[in-house]
């Protein structure tokens, strides 16, 4: 993923009931030939107020804690195959992982000797 | 109370500390915060929050991804002193697109403006938050008084 293909979003919501604050969580995004991993700190985030949405390729991230709304969206290059995203939360960290789909993956080309 | 001079120093070591967490570490940085409500708007900055709940003060600071082996608490009479690590890792074999997270030191003191007892707080990670709750002396605290008719 380039970075001029990560669209992000200002934190446009916050309006909700009791929301005070609206933070714009940290985020890694790594990759490797399988996967993107997509990594955001969400500091008192249980996965009942964790929402993690997929829409054409479009990834949010939307989570409360106490008065606090934590909203990130990023365009995800094409080539995820959403059907395998998976999601993790632990000590306030939430790890995704979004494959790739077969199609876009390197195939590696076994060189026979002539 | 929290007078301007003081208000202005400690924002000024927030600054610092939020753009060079590693530098602050160890240096002793001392924020003298008299006003628990004041602190409380301050220390958003840093994910720290303050609250005097009239039995204990409690204080709660961000720290995803930190384990409690990770964080050294320490209690006294007269405030607490914190020191959290976070180590941030590339995963193995991976290409970084965005490196936002990071790893950091926090080290800071804190003093709280009614006597506590060291014996009776306490300190809790969960879901990236870590929660210190420490009693005030009971002495201290405003007894009413009945007045006879």
């Amino acid at each position: 993923m380039n970075t001029n293909h990560t669209i992000e979003q200002g934190a446009k919501a916050g309006n909700g009931r009791g929301v005070r604050y609206v933070a714009v969580p940290k985020v890694d995004v790594f990759e490797n030939s399988d996967e993107y991993l997509v990594i955001a700190d969400l500091p008192g985030v249980t996965k009942d107020n964790l929402n993690v949405s997929w829409a054409k390729g479009e990834l949010t991230v939307e989570a409360r804690h106490g008065d606090r709304l934590y909203r990130r969206a990023f365009t995800m290059p094409d080539g995820i195959d959403s059907a395998q995203i998976t999601a993790d939360l632990a000590l306030g960290v939430l790890t995704l992982k979004l494959p790739k789909a077969p199609e876009v993956k390197p195939r590696r080309i076994q060189v026979r000797a002539a | 109370m929290l007078d301007f001079m003081n208000l202005n120093r400690t924002l000024n070591e927030l600054d610092l500390f939020r753009r060079e967490f590693d530098r602050l570490f160890d240096t002793g940085a001392r924020g003298e915060v008299a006003d628990p409500t004041e602190f409380s708007e301050i220390g958003r900055e840093i994910g720290a929050r303050f609250t005097d709940d009239k039995e204990a003060f409690v204080l709660s600071v961000d720290v995803p991804g930190v384990k409690p082996a990770d964080v050294d608490l320490q209690v006294t009479r007269d405030g607490i002193t914190l020191r959290v690590a976070r180590e941030v890792a590339v995963p193995q074999g991976y290409s970084t697109h965005r490196a936002e997270r990071g790893s950091w030191r926090l080290s800071r003191s804190w003093s709280v403006p009614e006597p506590v007892n060291p014996e009776l707080a306490t300190g809790e990670v969960k879901d990236g938050v870590l929660t210190v709750t420490l009693p005030k002396i009971p002495e201290v605290q405003p007894r009413r008084i009945e007045i006879a008719s």
